[in-house]
């Protein structure tokens, strides 16, 4: 069983109510004393915790402790006054009933009178913590066991003698003087849990003085169960103790004690003593103390060394114990802290000067305030806050303290607390808390205030980035507009960022920063200059203009994009000469494309420049800004119809045929008139939405003029209009005088078969104008027929490369053994012998075979020609394969064709053949060998010439080497 | 044995000459005239000849080349005329001054046409067994 369940179980034994878990529960808390003095109450266990007061434990910077006395320890005890006050003004909050508290003077046991009294307490930020609204029933009876002597009788001779009964608490207390030390753990702990008469703890305060630690360490947890009876002076002994955590508990206890009398000795721990909590523990106990008697009992003395005690603190200490020192502070009668702050005594007024800054209240601080001008440095701080503080200090609305950073240091508190409640207050529906909340602000540092707002504005949602901006501008707080500036640049165009954008005008310098970020070498910062130039500037165009002069394209992306959707003025004037004269592609197209809600002229001024651009993008961005309802964008679209590429000049012509009227009609034809063969199609299809009866009327009348062009224009309508022309209106255009009726029926011709006369258009294969022929070479090849080959051949040896590649490249797209047969038939034409030689050779294997077998008979020119051919064809290597072929006269033909190329690499093959099975084969071998002129032939040829049976062989033999072995020539008997 | 030669002079009246001697002294046939190598040999398959009387200095297939290109075992036999000992082209085929005396010619042919007979019935011989 715990401690506290034999607690409870004990009292439910003596009538008395158990107290909830809640009361009994252990709740940390910042004040050291309090918490120490509930040890005895809390699981601590003597034996298996040390006490430490070198507890790392902290919560928010508060020095760790033990778990806490709860406040029904407090309450427990009669005639305590239980207060509550405002840990920051240190305003009382609410005030229980009150009980005068007997006086306790020494340690007989008393029974208190314990009216039954329901106290409800608030929890609040107190050092002594009170659990929420936990109903603290005071007992009403107290039932004390007091021991009982049961006289003790001599036994009667030879009678048993009686036993005396067992009393646990007095064999407790007996053991607490036993040598062995863990009998008196024992009888400490027994203590602890059980009903102790008053003077128990006399006995127990003995143990005080036991030289084991942990033996006083329990013996003061018995003591802590009931501060009121604990031996006062015993208890300022042990806050002598070698071991701080005694020493601090001792001072919890004596705060504990509601006695005033300890007070000095409190007092004295507080400059005494070197452990900081130890100091923290008394400064607990002494609030604990001031905050537990009647004010009225208090010397004014003790209370000034109170003070003294306080301005000998450490800085740090005093932060650490801030909230002690502010309980003690408000457990001094406020008059004594404003007379003292006239002292002489300087560490008297300084303390009090502390104590007054604390407290918080008007009269205090207004006797502070006036201390403005003091020698001592630490009272002129807090006299200027007292000043601060004392201006709202009358408003019923609770403001936070504004202290600047350098005397109190509270910088996290300022930050996190102060400023954010200002801010809020500055939407107050009082006016005058708003005057006193914006006053507050004007008193922080700006740079302050910005350290708050700037995460405040980029967290924010829009509206209330708006409302921070203008709290910032009315602040003046110029520190918080670069973020502003970050904030609004990200937002969407909309009521928010025009909102933000108007606050960031109104902030004196933004144009200073503006100029300084626009000559930045970061060019993101450059960027940005431009762009909030734009937002604050909306109508000014230095910043753009700068930008458009930037060296980085990004930069000048950016100004072009500030520019906004309708450009002019100035503004529009430097797109229009960035448009211009951009190094950058991608400008010059943002440039144009940034006129495209622009006005007319703008737009036209924009277009002309892009239209003459060398990109195509800008040039067809060009054309998107022109409408056609004006006579300067026809003109300009009209030009535009000229463009080189299709897609811009059918743009262009979409768009003039879009414009209703006869105008529009007028301008395409004319554009018509003027435009290049490639443009014309794109206009005529322009054209075609004027419908077919206009435009063939119009095309007839063209086609019927003297004018030339005017025929060529008529027939290239009609011939769109008709489906590509009747087959008499083209063949009979082909015989017109004008090259470019000609050439218009030509091109209509190409790919129509059905309107194809071949002698026609082949006769144009000698037209006068290369245009003309090349258009016919063009039909022609599209044409399927044979018979407009001889044609094609003609032309393949134009004069003009264009024509000659042109019939070539249709000629040998028909690679056939017909059209090579063709083109060996031309062979011995001599001004296409070269041409067909020519395309033979590129005509690979198929005229490979007609070439071989036209050797056959052929005349000596002939076959040279063929020979050259096969040879530049690179036939040899097949022909020679061939001389392995199993027909002889395969074989033959290929030693013909070999001799025919002048195959000087082929007379190795061709000696083998001198012993040939097939006579005429070797025949033509030696007399191929012997045309060849190749010595190494001879040798073999004389083999061959004493031996063959073949006389044919031996005469072809004879004749070879008379040619290899050179003259005489043939004087035979014979000749 | 009755012999049909091929003379082989580029000079009618030197092929004359012969023809008197072979026909005349001889007794033996002249089957064809060759002005040069070439047509002697071309003549000499043609008409069968067994022997090819050849001046030293004939062109085209001259007589060194004849010696080298006519087996005497196979075809006809090779007779150079010569006119100096140099033109003897280091002894091989036959060869005689054409200032020897005619008998001696027809000895010396005779002679080789026998012993290139038995020579081929040795080989007969040896292919045989």
């Amino acid at each position: 069983m715990t401690p506290r369940r034999e607690i409870g179980f004990l009292r439910s034994l003596l009538g008395q109510e158990e107290e909830s878990e809640e009361q009994n529960e252990s709740v940390p808390t910042r004040h050291p004393g309090a918490e120490l003095a509930d040890i005895a109450q809390s699981d601590y266990d003597d034996d298996d915790a040390e006490t430490s007061w070198t507890s790392d434990e902290s919560e928010q910077g508060v020095p760790s402790s033990p778990p806490a006395a709860t406040e029904t320890q407090a309450a427990d005890v009669p005639g305590v006054t239980v207060t509550e006050t405002d840990a920051g003004s240190g305003d009382i909050l609410e005030t229980a009933s009150e009980v005068p508290s007997p006086q306790i003077a020494d340690h007989d046991v008393e029974v208190p009178e314990a009216p039954s009294v329901i106290h409800t307490e608030r929890a609040a930020e107190s050092p002594f913590e009170v659990p929420d609204e936990v109903p603290v029933e005071v007992p009403v009876e107290v039932p004390v066991e007091v021991p009982v002597e049961v006289p003790v009788q001599a036994p009667a001779a030879g009678a048993t003698p009686a036993q005396p009964a067992f009393d646990p608490l007095q064999t407790a207390i007996g053991q607490l003087k036993s040598p062995d030390v863990e009998r008196r753990r024992d009888a400490l702990r027994s203590l602890s849990v059980l009903e102790m008469a008053p003077a128990a703890f006399t006995a127990v305060a003995g143990a005080l003085q036991d030289p084991e630690h942990d033996v006083r360490s329990l013996a003061l947890r018995v003591l802590e169960r009931d501060p009121t009876h604990a031996p006062l002076d015993a208890i300022s002994g042990a806050a002598l103790d070698a071991d701080p955590g005694i020493r601090a508990r001792a001072m919890a206890l004596l705060g504990r004690s509601g006695n005033v009398t300890v007070l000095p000795s409190l007092v004295d721990r507080i400059g005494g003593e070197e452990d900081e909590a130890v100091v923290g523990a008394a400064l607990g106990g002494v609030a604990r103390l001031l905050g537990s008697i009647d004010p009225s009992r208090l010397a004014q003395h003790t209370a000034e060394n109170v003070a003294r005690a306080v301005a000998g603190l450490a800085p740090s200490v005093r932060a650490r114990f801030r909230r002690e020192v502010g309980l003690i502070a408000s457990g001094l009668p406020e008059s004594w802290i404003a007379d003292a702050l006239n002292s002489s005594d300087p560490v008297l007024k300084r303390g009090m000067a502390i104590l007054a800054t604390e407290r918080g209240s008007g009269h205090a601080l207004n006797a502070l305030a006036a201390l403005s001008g003091d020698d001592d440095p630490e009272v002129r701080d807090l006299a200027n806050d007292a000043q601060s503080k004392a201006t709202f200090i009358d408003t019923p609305v609770d403001l936070p303290f504004v202290a600047p950073l350098e005397t109190n240091g509270f910088d996290d508190e300022l930050e996190q607390v102060t400023i954010p409640v200002l801010m809020t207050a500055l939407k107050d529906p009082q006016p005058a808390v708003r005057e006193r909340a914006e006053a507050a602000l004007r008193a922080i540092k700006p740079a302050r205030i910005a350290s708050w707002l700037v995460p405040q504005i980029a967290a924010s949602d829009p509206d209330d980035a708006a409302h921070l901006a203008e709290i910032a501008l009315r602040l003046n707080i110029a520190e918080a507009v670069p973020a502003l500036v970050d904030h609004v640049l990200e937002l969407d165009p909309g009521i928010a960022r025009e909102r933000l954008s108007a606050v960031l005008r109104g902030f004196t310098g933004i144009h200073e920063l503006i100029a300084a970020w626009q000559s930045d070498t970061d060019r993101e910062r450059r960027i940005a200059a431009i762009r909030l130039a734009g937002l604050v500037e909306p109508t000014g165009s230095a910043g753009i203009d700068a930008g458009l002069r930037d060296p980085s394209a990004t930069v000048r992306l950016a100004s072009i994009e500030a520019a906004g959707a309708d450009p002019s003025g100035a503004t529009g004037q430097a797109l229009i000469e960035t448009l211009a004269s951009d190094s950058s592609t991608g400008v010059r197209l943002a440039a144009a494309r940034a006129f495209l809600g622009a006005g007319r002229e703008d737009r036209l001024h924009a277009a002309e420049t892009a239209l003459r651009d060398s990109d195509r993008e800008v040039r067809r961005t060009g054309v998107e800004l022109l409408s056609g309802a004006s006579g300067g964008e026809t003109s300009l679209l009209v030009r535009a119809l000229q463009d080189p590429d299709r897609e811009i000049a059918g743009r262009a012509a979409t768009v003039l045929s879009q414009a209703p009227g006869p105008e529009a009609l007028a301008t395409l034809w004319n554009a018509l008139r003027a435009s290049s063969s490639e443009a014309r199609q794109t206009i005529i299809e322009a054209l075609l939405g004027f419908g077919p009866e206009i435009l063939g009327s119009l095309a007839t009348q063209a086609y019927e003029s003297t004018d030339s062009r005017e025929r060529a224009l008529g027939l290239a309508m009609l011939v769109r209009l008709n489906n590509g022309g009747s087959h008499s209106l083209l063949i009979d255009s082909l015989s017109d005088p004008s090259t470019e009726v000609r050439a218009e029926a030509l091109a209509a011709i190409v790919g129509r078969p059905e309107a194809m006369d071949i002698d026609a258009v082949g006769a144009r294969v000698r037209d006068p104008h290369a245009t003309v022929r090349a258009l016919a070479v063009s039909a022609l090849a599209s044409l399927d027929d044979d018979r407009a080959l001889p044609y094609l051949l003609d032309a393949s040896h134009d004069p003009v490369e264009e024509v000659r590649t042109s019939a070539r490249g249709a000629i040998l797209e028909r690679r056939s053994s017909s059209v090579a047969q063709m083109l060996i038939n031309a062979l011995g034409t001599p001004n296409l012998r070269r041409t067909s030689a020519e395309l033979l050779t590129q005509m690979g294997d198929v005229a490979t075979e007609a070439l071989v077998k036209a050797l056959e008979g052929a005349d000596i020119d002939l076959k040279r020609i063929v020979g050259e051919t096969l040879a530049s064809s690179g036939a040899a290597e097949g022909l020679i394969a061939e001389l392995s072929d199993r027909s002889a006269a395969r074989r033959e033909r290929a030693i013909d064709a070999l001799g025919a190329m002048r195959a000087g690499h082929a007379v190795d093959a061709l000696i083998g053949r001198l012993e040939d099975p097939d006579g005429t084969v070797r025949s033509k071998a030696a007399e191929v060998l012997g045309d060849l002129g190749d010595v190494r032939a001879v040798e073999p040829l004389k083999r061959i010439f004493v031996a063959d049976p073949d006389m044919d062989v031996v005469a072809a033999t004879e004749r070879s080497l008379r040619k290899l072995t050179g003259p005489p020539s043939g004087g035979s008997t014979e000749s | 044995m009755h012999l049909r030669f091929v003379l082989v002079d580029a000079r009618p009246t030197a092929r004359a000459a012969l023809r008197e001697v072979v026909e005349e002294q001889w007794g033996w046939t002249v089957a064809g005239e060759a002005v040069d190598g070439f047509e002697a040999i071309r003549v000499a398959r043609n008409e069968g000849a067994d022997v090819l009387l050849v001046d030293a200095a004939v062109e085209g297939l001259d007589l060194k080349a004849l010696f080298d290109l006519v087996d005497p075992e196979v075809g006809p036999l090779v007779v150079g005329l010569l006119d100096f000992p140099h033109q003897h082209v280091a002894a091989r085929g036959v060869a005689v001054m054409k200032g020897a005396p005619p008998d001696h010619v027809r000895n010396v042919i005779l002679g080789s046409l026998k012993k290139h007979a038995e020579s081929r019935q040795q080989l007969t011989d040896e292919g045989d067994r």
